[in-house]
């Protein structure tokens, strides 16, 4: 089985049935979904949240979405990841400091974080832009909040990936979601790591069903056994969201 | 025609490759050339015997393989020297790695080796997409100062940050380049960035691989999996490259 653990979703968007169609011809079975709400100017979380997971009711069992929300609100914020995780059902909180122009390490997103580790989910965050977020401010949140289930989107991406292994190797806590770093960052993660702390995702939006074949040929290349493989290419975001699959 | 505008080849700490296994990845991948340079230290710190390394393997596979040398700037003279010697026996351009070398791209202590590299005709290869090493508008600047020295900007901006910005000056400067490979990130953004260059000049973008970093393959059918006409790929994967190489 492959469960794709990172697209994004225009609900909206007209090629959503013919994305969905592609992915599972390639045997994705489950996928994990992002909503469309990042932004600086996603300060009203709610509502795109609540879309994201009606959205995701039309998929059951196939889609998994992930909740939003803009850590700059303080402790609107922090309610508000409490009612989607509570009230809609929604699997993790996705947080893109970057384009939501926050800092991972300081004081609006711990309260966030938080919850998170409250609530038992996992923040799926990218740690790759270099005045926002890093690996190696993942790592402090992640000694911070040890029971913290925090995995690093992209892995570092291309000019961090070394350092999200070695954020990884200090911290348990820590998983890397393998999409948009090179080859050779995921021979190394896998290595070093061990396959069941790596996960296989797409950053796969609707209109470009080719990013799963790149990723997907990224993992299949690997020199590992097929029971390695499952765990990148499923079982440990399943875990992650207590999917039995 | 396929050309591979970014390989290795050479013995380092943590990657490696033979000119004998390229060559049979090339077989296998239907690339007719590579341009090839050092590998890890090769690039930093041995750069004498990392260069021997890739001029013997152009002197194995004339026809398959196009050396490029690395010359550590922070070398001085020994640097210009020897980018004079290897230039003038048979290595066609430079590679420059900042972020490894530890420059900037636009300092001073580049423009000596770009000298040498107007005199010699001969193309520079810059990564492009660390900061605050290789960033596209230092490119840029360099670009403007040496504006008969054509400049590949690797990796097209290596990540999506840089992307955009390294696709927009690449409209810029007549000798700037983009090449394709990692650029590490959604590969939908990739077919965003590929198209928008494209749209300014598919003249100025070539393919690459970056092995052993990325797989051949691989990176073959990212390109191949974009929605662009038959011309443009054609020059995108290899006519383009043909065409800068020969001016060599």
């Amino acid at each position: 089985m492959i469960f794709d653990a990172h697209t994004h979703w225009d609900f909206q968007h007209e090629r959503n049935e013919e994305g969905i169609r592609y992915a599972k011809s390639l045997g994705v079975e489950k996928i994990i979904a992002f909503g469309p709400g990042f932004g600086p100017n996603s300060h009203n979380s709610r509502q795109p949240n609540e879309d994201l997971a009606t959205f995701a009711e039309k998929y059951p069992g196939f889609m998994y979405p992930v909740a939003t929300v803009s850590p700059a609100m303080g402790a609107q914020a922090v309610e508000d990841l409490r009612w989607a995780i509570t009230e809609k059902h929604m699997v993790g909180l996705k947080l893109a400091p970057g384009a939501q122009a926050f800092r991972l390490a300081g004081d609006d997103a711990m309260a966030v974080l938080e919850e998170a580790q409250s609530l038992g989910i996992p923040v799926f965050v990218c740690a790759s832009t270099s005045s926002h977020s890093t690996p190696s401010s993942a790592s402090l949140v992640a000694r911070n909040l040890p029971r913290l289930k925090l995995v690093l989107t992209h892995a570092g991406s291309a000019n961090y990936w070394a350092d999200a292994i070695r954020a990884a190797k200090r911290c348990d806590n820590i998983t890397l979601l393998s999409c948009g770093n090179p080859l050779a960052g995921m021979r190394r993660m896998v290595k070093e790591l061990g396959a069941e702390r790596v996960i296989f995702g797409s950053d796969f939006p609707c209109a470009y069903p080719h990013a799963i074949n790149y990723e997907l040929a990224k993992v299949n290349s690997l020199d590992i056994s097929e029971a390695e493989r499952e765990r990148i290419l499923c079982k440990n975001i399943a875990e992650l969201i207590n999917v039995e699959v | 025609m396929i050309i591979d505008f970014h390989c290795h080849i050479g013995k380092g700490i943590r990657k490696s490759l033979k000119p004998g296994d390229l060559i049979k990845k090339m077989d296998d991948c239907g690339v007719d050339k590579a341009v090839v340079c050092p590998v890890e230290e090769g690039i930093t710190v041995y750069n004498a015997e990392a260069n021997q390394y890739i001029l013997d393997a152009v002197n194995e596979f004339p026809d398959r393989l196009v050396g490029f040398g690395s010359f550590n700037p922070w070398f001085g003279q020994q640097a210009l020297d020897m980018a004079g010697r290897f230039l003038g026996e048979g290595l066609r351009g430079m590679k420059f790695h900042p972020n490894l070398q530890g420059f900037m791209i636009n300092d001073e202590i580049v423009y000596p080796l770009m000298e040498i590299a107007g005199e010699h005709h001969a193309p520079v290869y810059t990564h492009c997409g660390t900061p605050a090493y290789s960033l596209p508008f230092q490119i840029l600047d360099l670009a403007g100062r040496f504006s008969d020295v054509p400049i590949i900007m690797g990796h097209m901006g290596f990540n999506y940050e840089y992307m955009a910005d390294t696709i927009k000056v690449s409209g810029m400067a007549d000798n700037l380049f983009l090449e394709t490979s990692l650029t590490a990130s959604a590969l939908a953004l990739f077919d965003d960035f590929l198209k928008m260059a494209v749209g300014l000049d598919s003249g100025k973008v070539l393919f690459g691989s970056d092995s052993p970093e990325s797989d051949m393959a691989i990176e073959l059918d990212k390109l191949r999996s974009l929605d662009i006409s038959d011309e443009d790929m054609d020059k995108i994967s290899g006519r383009n490259a043909e065409q800068l190489l020969g001016e060599v």
